[in-house]
């Protein structure tokens, strides 16, 4: 039975180590070099893990990674997604709960131009949240669109969450990434929908702003048209590019590197301060993104030498009576339960070695799987206790709201992103027809 | 003592931040050179040789190179909701027990890394692709970069106190 010893001592141990509060690759360091030991004969196992790191992540098509996570450090550092967050605010009037519509709009676009969700939260968070505080509006009206619409940008593209999944899992870049924009619209309507009906129901949810300034639509409209229109174009761009297959998705993201550098030069918003910043703070996350994925291969390949990926499969197709219905909902629960814990790139590297021999072996369409993937990582982006957004976010609240305060505020957020995701298990239709149409 | 201690640890971060540099500078020409690989195979100039190469040995360096100043960053993302959730005593234990076991893992990876790359130098045999260069040039981010991070990683021990987990979780509440 070693293959069950190969998979207690590689997922048991990676979760054990990160719990112990180990840094994430280094748990999966710990446990590739315990089970290169064990399992690969000791010194050549070790070297070959050494030889692994490469081959891992040395991918042209990883490249839009760290490209996708630039787009949106460059909006942020040069001002540019503040404003258009600020004409999306002038445009919008006279709806119920309107600052809270603004940080979905808001955040929405700005997921059409960041791979970062985080970046997306701090962003909303910061221009929206004291402003909301300051007229008195509800926590869950407040803090809970600016954290929920955060993970947005996991699904609209550019995404780099959609990249690591579709490299490491052998799913099409370009249909994950362009089916993606389907659950992120969902989404943002389903955001909206509950915010107006609530504020309908109860308006001393979100008060009116006293004294507001009487604009003409005109007025209203300028800010959209000149500080967020021509970044819809970037997103055109880049969507436009890989749909027109001029472009694979790492041109597109360069294309989409090179469109935001020219819109900051033409803002004259750019400065080589904020260049350098953009440049920095991209490299932050993308090389401990990067740094994680080198672990993959060896991971990966110790679960298949010792079969313990054959073998799972074997005994999850033939030695139970599951459909692959009820396989693929058991996955969906599994990846949710990990979000409660983990960050997405490691639930990534922790359930594709495992999930997608199962799924391809009863024949269930990998493209849906992945995108319903992607909605339950998003969901785990707003779960406590570790939901990276909702430290995001009392980051921005400077921890002057507790955070059983911001999990009650998310809650019905993730009620909503959990209907999503059922729409799309039920009703695999509403995503299937985009690569359809695409081919 | 005290002076020569100084002197490692500008060293350490001087050498971390190079590498960061080296890295993002990396991190700067693949994005120019893809941009410009679209366009010049727009106007018909055709693909520029050896830019595949070149972006996956970047991107591998990038991974490696940049380890070390995140770590001292202390950007390496990390699940605190047990450790925070123990009495500071034992925190602070489990907190250098990790430590140990980053140092553990990253001077064994060090070592081996080490190894390997030196087989390489001596063998001396190149990678044909669209590029031709030796495979030493893609051995050497390794060893390093584990080295690094080990004396990160006992650096962190070493300045880690009990005094500190205190006042980061006042600054945590």
């Amino acid at each position: 039975m070693e293959w069950i010893q190969a998979l207690a001592v590689m997922l048991g141990g990676v979760i054990v180590l990160i719990m112990l509060g180990l840094p994430v690759v280094m748990a999966f360091m710990t446990a590739n070099l315990v089970g290169a030991m064990v399992f690969f004969g000791g010194e050549i196992g070790i070297i070959q893990m050494i030889r692994n790191l490469r081959p891992s992540v040395a991918s042209y098509s990883m490249a839009p990674i760290p490209l996708f996570v630039l787009m949106g450090e460059i909006m942020l550092q040069t001002g540019m997604a503040k404003r258009s967050i600020e004409a999306i605010d002038k445009l919008i009037s006279r709806v119920p709960g309107r600052l809270s519509v603004v940080a979905v709009l808001g955040g929405t676009s700005f997921a059409a131009l960041s791979g970062s969700s985080v970046a997306n939260a701090a962003m909303v968070g910061r221009t929206l949240l004291p402003e909301m505080k300051a007229l008195g509006y509800a926590n869950s009206l407040s803090i809970g669109p600016a954290t929920a619409v955060g993970g947005i940008a996991v699904l609209i593209p550019p995404s780099a969450l959609a990249v690591i999944l579709g490299s490491l899992a052998h799913i099409s870049i370009n249909e994950l990434l362009l089916s993606g924009i389907i659950p992120g619209v969902m989404m943002m309507v389903a955001f909206l929908a509950y915010i107006m009906i609530r504020c309908r129901l109860n308006p001393s949810l979100a008060p009116l702003e006293t004294g507001e300034v009487t604009m003409t639509f005109g007025e209203r409209l300028g800010p959209v048209v000149k500080n967020v229109l021509p970044l819809m174009l970037i997103f055109v761009a880049v969507v436009g590019a890989i749909l027109g297959g001029f472009a694979t998705p790492t041109e597109a993201a360069a294309i989409g590197v090179l469109a935001s550098f020219l819109a900051a030069l033409a803002y004259r918003r750019l400065t080589i301060q904020n260049f350098f910043k953009a440049f920095m703070e991209s490299l932050k996350f993308s090389a401990m993104i990067l740094f994680i994925i080198c672990c993959s291969g060896t991971f990966s390949q110790i679960l298949a030498f010792t079969g313990a990926t054959e073998k799972l499969t074997r005994a999850v197709i033939e030695g139970s009576d599951l459909t692959p219905f009820v396989i693929v909902v058991l996955m969906l629960v599994l990846l949710i339960i990990l979000g409660f814990f983990m960050e997405s790139a490691s639930i990534i590297m922790l359930t594709v070695p495992i999930f997608f021999p199962i799924l391809n072996a009863i024949q269930v369409d990998v493209l849906w799987f992945g995108l319903m993937m992607m909605v339950a990582l998003e969901i785990g982006l707003c779960t406590p206790p570790f939901g990276i957004l909702l430290f995001v976010i009392q980051g921005v609240l400077n921890g002057q709201v507790s955070m059983g305060t911001i999990y009650r505020a998310v809650f019905p957020f993730i009620a909503l992103q959990m209907l999503v995701l059922l729409i799309i298990l039920l009703f695999p239709g509403t995503i299937s027809w985009l690569p359809a149409l695409l081919e | 003592m005290k002076q020569t201690i100084r002197t490692l640890e500008t060293g350490y971060v001087g050498l971390i931040h190079l590498l960061a540099f080296v890295a993002v500078f990396l991190f700067m020409i693949i994005t120019g050179w893809i941009a410009l690989e679209v366009f010049s195979r727009a106007l018909g100039f055709g693909s520029t040789l050896g830019l595949v190469d070149f972006a996956e040995g970047a991107i591998y360096s990038i991974a490696l190179l940049a380890a070390p100043w995140v770590q001292y960053k202390r950007a390496h993302v990390r699940v605190l909701v047990l450790p925070e959730a123990l009495p500071i005593g034992m925190r602070y234990v489990l907190e250098l027990l990790t430590l140990a076991v980053c140092i553990v893992v990253c001077s064994v990876l060090a070592y081996y890394a080490m190894g390997n790359f030196l087989v390489s130098l001596e063998r001396n045999e190149l990678i044909f692709s669209e590029l031709v260069f030796p495979e030493w040039c893609l051995q050497w981010q390794a060893p390093v970069a584990f080295f690094l991070l080990a004396i990160g990683f006992l650096r962190d021990i070493l300045t880690t106190s009990a005094a500190d987990l205190v006042a980061s979780a006042i600054t945590e509440e």
